[in-house]
Order: C-alpha cells, then structure tokens, then sequence
C-alpha cells in the first residue's frame, strides 16, 4: 500500500511537471506565433519614409529594345552581383575605374588626403585587356557577357570554363594598409562580423559597430548593400590598472620600539667573563660496527612457464579484403567499381547515424506560409546598377584629442540607375562625430542616431536617384575620445 | 498524511543535491599566468619566451610625473643626472629599470625610486615610434602613498578601441581603475586589453647591503629620447617612397608601413632609402 501511495505521488509529480513544462511551450509557441503574425517593424528611431523609385512607364524601355541576353546557361537569368565582395579581391591596376562622374564644382574643400582623381591616367577609358591569368596558354578569357558590359568590369571565371559567370565591378581603389595590431588601430568602414542586410521596411540589421554601408534600390526591385573599404587611423589609447598596499613595515616599526634592549644589557652584567675554557677531549679512536662485507645472495630462479600464445591469425583474406590492392599493394584498375561499392557501403551503414533534428522532443516540421505567390512578372532591364562605396581618412596617426576626417565617395559604376541610395556609418566608441560637419555634395537627408558603443550612427539618404556614372562626396569629422 | 509526503521530499531533495553539484562543478577556475605576485622582470621573460619578434626591440616609453618633477635614469650601474619632466627612455622589453625621482612637489627632499618594466611593445607608423610611447603617468596621490611607505603598482594596459570607455578624456589624463586588496591588478588589465608596462612605487630604497646590481637591476640598456615635441596638428605625412611623381603613385601604395623589427626608432632608417632626419618627414 505504501509503495502504491509512493508510485502515485510520483506520477503525480511528473505530471505537474510535463504539464508545465508542456504549458510554457504552448505560449512561448503562441508567443512566437503571433510575433510571425505581426508585421515587421523598423528598429527604433530608424523610421524612414519609404521612397522607391518613380517608375516612368512610358519612358521605360519596351522590351522588343532591350538586347536579348545571350544563351547563358542560366534560363535567362542575369548573373547577379554577389553583394557582398570579399575584402581580398583587389583590381589588378587601378586605373580600371574611370572618373565618369561629374566633378562637383568648387563646392567643398579638398584636403590633401582625397584621391588625386585628377591624376587619374585618362586612358582608362581605353577597354578593359581581358584578364587571362587563370587559363592556359594561348587562350583568352571570352568577353564578358550580357550586364558585365560597362567599361570597368573584368571577368572572373566561373568553374564551367569558357563562359563568363560572374562579373564584378573593378574593385576597390584603395585598400587600407595592415593595419596591425587591431587594438591600437581605430577602424572604420567595412562590413564586420554579420553581414548587413536591409528589410523591406529600410530596417538594418547586422550593422556592426565600425560599419560603413550603402545600400539603394534597383530598377528591379532588389535592395543591394555593398560595403566600404575599411580605413584604420593609428591612436592607441593607455589606460591602467592601479593598486595600492599597505607594507607591514609599519607594523615591524612599533614591535622594534616595544623592546627594552637595556634590560637586556643588565642581565649580562650579572654573568661573569668565562675563565677557562674546557676542551674536550678528542677523540682517539673510532669503534664502529663489523660492516657487511660480503653478500652472498642465493635466489632461486622461478621457473616462469609461458605458455600464453599469440592468437591465431586468419590467413585468408575476407571476402571484402579480396583486393589486389589488400593483399599484394598493387593497385589495379580492375577493383575501382568494388573499391567504390565498398565505399557506398560503408557509407550507407552510417546512415543511421545521421542527425536527428528534435526540438523539445518533437520531430521538427517545416511551416508553410498558407500564401503562395500566385502571380510572376519578369521583366529584364537592361544593365544592372552597381555602387561602389571608398573611405578615406585624412590622416594615418591621430592622439586622442585630434580631428580627424573621414571623406566617404560613393559611385554608380553601373549601367543602370539606382534609387534610394543610403550610406550608413556605425561609429567605433573611439570617435566622436562633430555635430555639423557632415556635408554631401548631392541633395542628401543626414540623421544620427546613437549607437549601442556609445558613439553615433550616420545616415545619409540621397534624395535623387543616381544615374550611372554619377557619384558623389560625403565628408565628415570625428573627434578621437 | 506525513507519510504520504515524505516520498516528495525525497525527491526533492535528491532534485536539489543534484542542482547544487551542477553548480559546483560550473565553477572552474582558471589560473592566470601573469599575476602581480611574479618579481619584476619574471611577465616580461615570460613575453620574450612567446616569440613574438620583440627581443632587441628599443620600446619608447615616456615617463610623467607630476611638473617639476626631475627623473634620474640608471646608466651603467649609478643614476645619472637630474632630468625634467616629462622624459622619454628607450626600453628593452623585459627587462627592469630602475629610476629615481627627485624635487617631488611639496615634498622637499623626498626621493622615491619606482621600477618600470615594459612587458609588450607598440606597432607605430613608420617615423611615429617616439611621438607614441607607452604613457605612464605617476599622480601626485601615488606619490604620496608612496612616500607614505605604501606600495603602488601601476599595470599600464592598451584599450581594445571596439570595448573602450566611450568618454572623453584630456589628452594629458590616463584614465585608470583601483582594484582592492585581493584583486589582481595584472590580471585585471588583462582582461580589459593588452598589457604593456608595469609601473611599482614603493619604499624600496638603496642600502648598503644591497649586492652590486640589485637594486639597479643590473642597469639594463636605455636610450634617452628627451622630450620629443608633440605631433603636428595636422599631422605628419609619411612618405612612403623615393619621390616620383603623384600621378604614377598607384593609390595601392599610399598605405602606412609597418616599422622593421628589432631596430631601434633612431638607429636606422624606417624603411629602405629613406633619409635619416630628426623628428618629422614632413619638415623636410
């Protein structure tokens, strides 16, 4: 009776306990269903006014004008822009970017550390030599395809040779230097850590303290970021680590003036001066115990009797090990489909230890959307936008206290225009913006906002869209904390 | 009815014991391999052993004491003389100097003998080695804690610029955080960035018993540097180059150069060809 009664609260106590923990699931579940219910919010403070592009049908081109793109392997689908170029890539010269935009006229003052875009060789708007450095001897990389078609491309080649896969814009002009260690460096630009991406809503997500981005609107309805270069001003900041103790000398002093070291000196008053002296005698001879001087030992072997043998080993080989290549080491052509026959076995008899999804101990499902895209429109427009975002700073060393510069240029190197150009700016907590001296030299919407580090976001929203070709300057100062 | 429930506190109780080994065995320590309880010189034997390409590398260091405050270095086994404030010394990484401070601010005929030992080193641009040394500044509160026959250890450590304290600070303050008794202050500036010097101040003193070399720590090898000037406000252009002209530079070279190791900033050249000058290349 009593195990029973025991047996009882203990089911009992798992009940309460699954039923709980069953509870919590369902409203974190309910919880999560309704946050996927709601609609996807900006972050806070970062409500923009949507602005996509006016789309002039009527001056849009008809589709009989746009060039029909060639046969690309990829049913028709242009070859995207990765948006994300990787930092390595680097142009093989830089006079591969030609200055087609149009110089802004006076507006702002140059500093010494802007580019000498007016020493730009003017040849470069002499085509592109096509790059063959990844093929053979004797041949040449094919010209670029349809989108890759703007003066200040070059081609990398794909894994299917012969075609042009992808194509990137020629690259970023300048680098910034190794700059090495990264705690004495104050960085900036670049896309750290997570990737930016933009919602629909011009939310920002993964915008990393040091970030620089621009992002814009294509044509098409796409909503591209690409990242700046990465610029680094050497100002190391010290601080320390301070400890102060007491030393027990303190301490030592008061025992030292504690003693009376004059009673002392009255005590050996008291003893008189040793008359004699009392040499022991010393000492004639040495008795000392009979020493061991032989050893005889007389252990008797053990006989040890090992009768323990080596296990006996198969001579013949197993079926699977029938190899030439097991038994003699002599591979032959003939064993390839066994050899890779045993392979797939062995893989399939792994297959059961493949990873199992659970979540919370139910067998994880996929969740379908009840809505489907009932409808597709593809339209091709011809060219593709490309933007490309260079950070400067005017100075390569700055103490803490200094000013320093910081020029952001951006560029559509496309072919295409693009809209809602934005650049982003994510301060490092080391630098400080100096209110009101942001300036563009286009028609741009300027907003701060501060950031999680301490420092500030720079926003910038061009207003007009960019044509291809046209750039601009953005400048600003940032005091070094 | 008592009964009933005794199989429930059974289980709870088996329930907590085991949360509470749980806990106990979350809690792993790590032993740090930099404490302060290390003699001086013992952190920087221990960076030279990693192999970082920082034996032989002369590491500026300037020294800021309170004004009027003269600095004495030790130079092949005695002080030399009576220096300004602030100085600039030259530094073997690992090694143990020893100065004196003398005409401390009112405290007239105070002489206090601190200890610096450079643990890491700096990685300026080309031609900058000297206008940033490691700052290691000594309060006018340490030095009365000092004189006071108390102990001041100072860990001079290199903010992470992404975790920096977003403040705001005079070019001439080092910010700087008291740990209590118990805490670790070499460990601690670990924590909060890189280590690169360590300043003790204390009521160590030169006696008679000292054997030859003790107390100076056998006078390792500096450099005075003095005290260079400041940088120029707007900045100092490294020329990276021999001359050529500004529209063949491809823009790939305008990029700061790392110095060489192992050469002392005023010994060599930064860089291959470059003319020896005094302090900035844009003053030529």
């Amino acid at each position: 009776m009593k195990t029973m009664i025991a047996l009882r609260k203990f089911v009992t106590l798992a009940l309460v306990v699954g039923c709980g923990s069953t509870f919590t699931a369902c409203s974190l579940n309910r919880q999560a269903k309704k946050e996927e219910a709601a609609p996807l919010k900006p972050e806070a403070g970062m409500t923009f006014n949507e602005r996509y592009p006016a789309y002039d049908y009527a001056a849009a081109p008809s589709p009989a004008q746009v060039q029909s793109a060639n046969d690309t392997g990829l049913n028709g689908v242009p070859a995207y822009q990765p948006r994300f170029q990787g930092e390595t890539f680097q142009a093989p010269t830089n006079t591969a970017t030609a200055p087609q935009y149009s110089q802004p006229a006076g507006a702002i003052q140059r500093t010494s550390a802007e580019m000498p875009i007016q020493g730009q060789p003017v040849s470069a708007q002499v085509p592109v030599r096509p790059v063959s450095y990844a093929f053979p001897r004797g041949q040449v990389m094919p010209p670029c395809g349809p989108g890759c078609s703007h003066p200040s491309s070059i081609c990398h080649h794909g894994s299917t040779a012969g075609s042009c896969q992808a194509c990137q814009a020629a690259g970023i002009p300048y680098q910034a230097g190794p700059c090495w260690p990264e705690d004495e460096y104050l960085y900036d630009g670049g896309d750290r850590l997570v990737r930016t991406e933009i919602d629909g809503e011009f939310g920002v997500h993964g915008l990393d303290i040091e970030d620089t981005v621009g992002h814009y609107d294509t044509l098409e309805g796409q909503r591209i970021v690409t990242p700046s270069n990465r610029v680094c001003v050497y100002a190391p900041r010290f601080a320390a680590v301070r400890k102060v103790t007491g030393l027990n000398q303190e301490i030592l002093g008061t025992q030292i003036s504690g003693l009376d070291a004059n009673l002392q000196l009255n005590n050996q008053q008291h003893n008189g001066t040793p008359a004699g002296v009392v040499q022991p005698l010393a000492l004639r001879g040495q008795i000392g115990g009979k020493m061991a001087n032989a050893l005889t030992e007389d252990l008797p072997g053990v006989q040890i009797q090992n009768g323990v043998r080596l296990a006996q080993f198969v001579e013949e080989f197993k079926a699977y090990e029938n190899l030439s290549i097991i038994r003699y080491g002599v591979f032959d052509q003939g064993e390839k489909a066994r050899l890779a026959s045993s392979l797939l076995n062995a893989v399939t008899w792994t297959q059961n230890q493949q990873v199992q999804v659970t979540v919370e101990g139910r067998k994880a499902s996929e969740v379908a959307s009840g809505k489907t895209p009932q409808e597709f429109v593809w339209s091709e427009l011809a060219g593709e936008p490309r933007l490309r975002v260079v950070k400067l700073a005017d100075k390569g060393a700055a103490e803490p206290g200094d000013i320093v510069e910081f020029t952001l240029r951006f560029d559509n190197v496309g072919t295409q225009v693009m809209g809602n150009v934005t650049l982003l700016d994510n301060l490092t907590p080391r630098l400080e913006y100096v209110e009101g001296s942001a300036q563009c030299d286009l028609e741009a919407t300027f907003l701060t906002q501060p950031n999680e580090a301490g420092s500030q976001l720079l926003r910038w929203e061009i207003t007009n869209p960019l044509e291809a070709g046209q750039g601009g300057i953005i400048r600003f100062q940032c005091r070094v904390r | 009815m008592k009964r009933e429930t005794l199989p429930s506190l059974w289980l709870l109780t088996v329930i907590l014991v085991l949360v509470a080994s749980n806990m106990a065995k979350a809690q792993s320590g790590s032993v740090p391999l930099y404490t302060e309880r290390l003699m001086p010189g013992a952190i920087g034997q221990m960076q030279l052993m990693k192999g970082r390409g920082i034996p032989g590398h002369i590491q500026p260091v300037k020294l800021i004491p309170p004004a009027g405050t003269k600095i004495a270095p030790v130079i092949e086994g005695s002080f030399a003389d009576d220096l300004p404030s602030p100085q600039t010394f030259g530094c073997v990484i690992g090694a143990v100097y020893r100065f004196r401070l003398s005409e401390i601010p009112l405290h007239p005929g105070a002489e206090l003998f601190p200890t610096v030992e450079v643990i890491d080193r700096t990685y300026p641009p080309a031609g900058m080695e000297l206008q940033f040394p490691i700052p290691i500044q000594i309060t006018q509160d340490e030095l009365q804690y000092a004189l006071e026959g108390k102990f001041v250890t100072r860990v001079i450590y290199l903010e992470n610029p992404r975790t920096a304290v977003p403040n705001t600070y005079e070019p001439s303050f080092q910010p700087w955080f008291e740990v209590e008794a118990g805490q670790d202050p070499v460990v601690t500036a670990d924590l909060l960035g890189r280590p690169v010097a360590i300043l003790r101040l204390g009521s160590r003193r030169p006696t008679q018993e000292d054997m030859p070399g003790e107390f100076t720590y056998q006078s390792p090898p500096i450099q005075l540097f003095g005290n260079p000037p400041p940088a120029p406000a707007n900045g100092v252009e490294v020329p990276m180059e021999q001359p050529v002209p500004a529209t063949a530079v491809p823009m790939q070279a305008q990029r700061p150069m790392m110095p060489p190791y192992g050469v002392p900033p005023q010994m060599a050249p930064p860089y291959q060809g470059a003319p020896q000058q005094p302090w900035y290349p844009s003053q030529r």
